[in-house]
């Protein structure tokens, strides 16, 4: 596929997302209140009985920065993971692909790679209420190079989830719904991810088994590394874990891929 | 040759489960699995500038062709080369140069304009900028939708998405185009539109085509050959004007009498006309007759004698009718 029409593409994808104006601006802000309003309380509650001004190296204003930034950069990393791959296989419009010249799933990734970019402007946008409404917490150490850091793990990590789910879509090749892996698939990156809690509350022992995973370097380092509290070593070890997935995800896709397309009937016409 | 099919075979692998909950039950861990032959062997040629309609009845296995030439699906067994590609393999160089015209399923972005949906296309073909702003706005005005351009795909009527959809299809010149049902679902000023236009396409650009459709006007305006498929097999492939030749044992006499008692008479001799053939009486005055080739003459001379005659005419039994026979095993050649 040339830059072209990578371009190309993914302008078409942006325009088809900000094409309905009301569902846009409810997908910015609405979701982000909410996840913001539970966790306000729940830290709240937490810092309140237990009677401290920080846990495991957060503020409480801290806390709930971290709790705003990882759905948001969840979003960015996973963006198109509502199965839509699976769904042009068992609904035949996956045929249209085949017929043009171009790679299905290089187009599968500029749908996802457009969602990244509309929630990267989330990102952009939440931020601001934030900083406006309650400043810059005093254990965060935002800079330009945190910022640099962040975007590059996310492009990595955008990359891989894009790989496993579009490897766990593809296994409606041979079965008709697939439904339940993309939800396993959406909570193992949640939980493991960190967006449910820092993976700093998780026990140590379960922290040396998941890191070679490729779970916490999707979500938990970069907001980690955009907050300044995560190293220049933990950065590149992230990194290169990520192109290690990066790369047996290609193969494991393009294996699956191969055997997929051999047996697809072009359901619908 | 554009297309050069030997000896094609399809099975499809259908999982079969029995009625009920008990049955839903059993398929949890036991499934049953059934071949189900698409295409048993099929040779075919085409060549540049020829359009084949390809006709049979639904699940005869025209689609499943049409699929696999156009590489969407893989065959079980056999050969086929389309541009000189394996289609199945689907090189680029392949996908650039053919075209495949769905009536049942829409192959552009439904939430963007046609106009956004081509500049796509543009860059997916490689389209220079100044052919491709000459041939859009020639297709375009061709098909009337000028004013269509602009608006979302969803919001137009099918006529005019299906006209939009040819504009995707034939914005790159594709040198084989594939059409699955081109008018399915149109009225019949569309449809006459589509047809026309896709004549025009074929005298100016001579890309082989095959075409597919139920309705037997598209078939007749169209196409010069025929392909019927039956069970996955082809039963006739030759000119659609020797098929009454060489499959219709009958012709069709109508006559139109004369007199103010041709109503009487028809009823006075009815049993004689009856011998001659299956009966029609059409109107007061006029009767067809349905009569075995080998009878015509005698028959055409015995009305000639006993009836004061207004018109008189011999045709052919209607190809449509000699078409759904044989698609649908009526006759064996």
């Amino acid at each position: 596929m040339t830059a072209r029409l990578y371009l190309s593409a993914l302008s078409l994808e942006i325009r088809k997302l900000i094409s309905y104006r009301v569902e846009f601006w409810i997908r910015i802000f609405l979701s982000v209140i909410i996840h913001v309003t539970i966790a306000y309380f729940i830290w709240s509650a937490l810092f309140f009985y237990n009677g401290v001004t920080e846990m495991k190296g957060y503020s409480f204003l801290g806390i709930v920065l971290y709790s705003l930034l990882a759905p948001v950069i969840a979003n960015i990393i996973r963006a198109h993971d509502n199965g839509n791959i699976a769904q042009d296989i068992y609904e035949g419009t996956l045929t249209r692909y085949l017929i043009y010249p171009i790679s299905f799933l290089g187009m599968k990734f500029v749908q996802h790679s457009a969602l990244s970019i509309f929630f990267l402007f989330q990102l952009f946008l939440v931020s601001v209420v934030f900083w406006i409404g309650f400043g810059i917490p005093s254990d965060v150490n935002l800079s330009f190079f945190t910022l640099f850091q962040c975007i590059v793990i996310c492009v990595f990590a955008s990359v891989v989830h894009f790989l496993i789910a579009s490897f766990l879509e593809q296994v409606a090749f041979w079965a008709d719904n697939v439904w339940s892996l993309n939800v396993a698939l959406r909570f193992t990156v949640h939980f493991l991810g960190g967006v449910m809690i820092p993976l700093s509350f998780f026990p140590d022992w379960a922290l040396s088994i998941i890191k070679f995973t490729p779970f916490p370097y999707l979500i938990y380092l970069p907001v980690q590394t955009l907050l300044g509290k995560s190293n220049t070593h933990d950065w590149a070890v992230g990194i290169l874990v990520l192109t290690f997935w990066l790369a047996a995800l290609t193969f494991m896709n393009k294996a699956i891929w191969k055997r997929g397309t051999r047996i697809y009937t072009g359901v619908g016409i | 040759m554009i297309i050069d099919v030997k000896n094609l075979k399809k099975d499809f692998k259908v999982h079969v489960k029995e009625p009920g909950l008990i049955g839903s039950v059993k398929s949890l861990f036991v499934r049953n699995w059934q071949n189900k032959p698409a295409l048993n062997g099929v040779n075919l040629q085409v060549d540049a500038g020829e359009i084949v309609g390809l006709v049979g009845a639904n699940g005869a296995g025209k689609t499943t062709l049409v699929k696999i030439l156009a590489g969407i699906i893989h065959p079980t067994s056999g050969e086929a080369k389309v541009l000189g590609h394996i289609p199945w393999k689907r090189e680029n160089e392949f996908r650039k140069r053919i075209a495949l015209i769905m009536g049942q399923k829409a192959q552009l972005w439904w939430d963007l304009p046609a106009a956004d949906c081509f500049l796509l296309l543009r860059e997916i073909y490689r389209i220079p900028q100044i052919d491709f702003e000459n041939r859009l706005n020639r297709l375009a005005v061709i098909l009337d939708v000028q004013e269509q351009l602009k608006i979302q795909i969803r919001r137009l009527s099918l006529g005019e998405r299906m006209k939009m959809e040819l504009i995707a299809a034939l914005l790159h010149e594709p040198k084989v185009v594939y059409l699955d049902e081109p008018t399915i679902g149109l009225d019949l000023t569309s449809q006459q539109a589509i047809r026309k236009f896709i004549l025009d396409f074929q005298k100016e650009k001579n890309p082989a085509m095959i075409l597919t459709s139920h309705y037997m006007e598209d078939i007749k305006s169209l196409c010069k050959r025929i392909v019927i498929i039956r069970n996955g097999e082809f039963v006739y492939d030759g000119p659609l004007t020797k098929i009454s030749e060489l499959y219709s044992n009958h012709k069709l006499i109508r006559v139109e009498l004369t007199g103010y008692d041709s109503r009487e008479l028809i009823e006075r001799n009815k049993e004689s006309l009856e011998k001659m053939g299956d009966l029609q009486v059409l109107s007061e005055s006029e009767i067809k007759i349905k009569v075995a080739k080998s009878d015509v003459a005698m028959a055409a001379a015995s009305i000639l004698e006993h009836f004061s005659v207004h018109d008189f005419n011999i045709e052919d039994e209607g190809i449509d009718t000699i078409i759904e026979k044989l698609q649908n095993n009526g006759i064996t050649q």
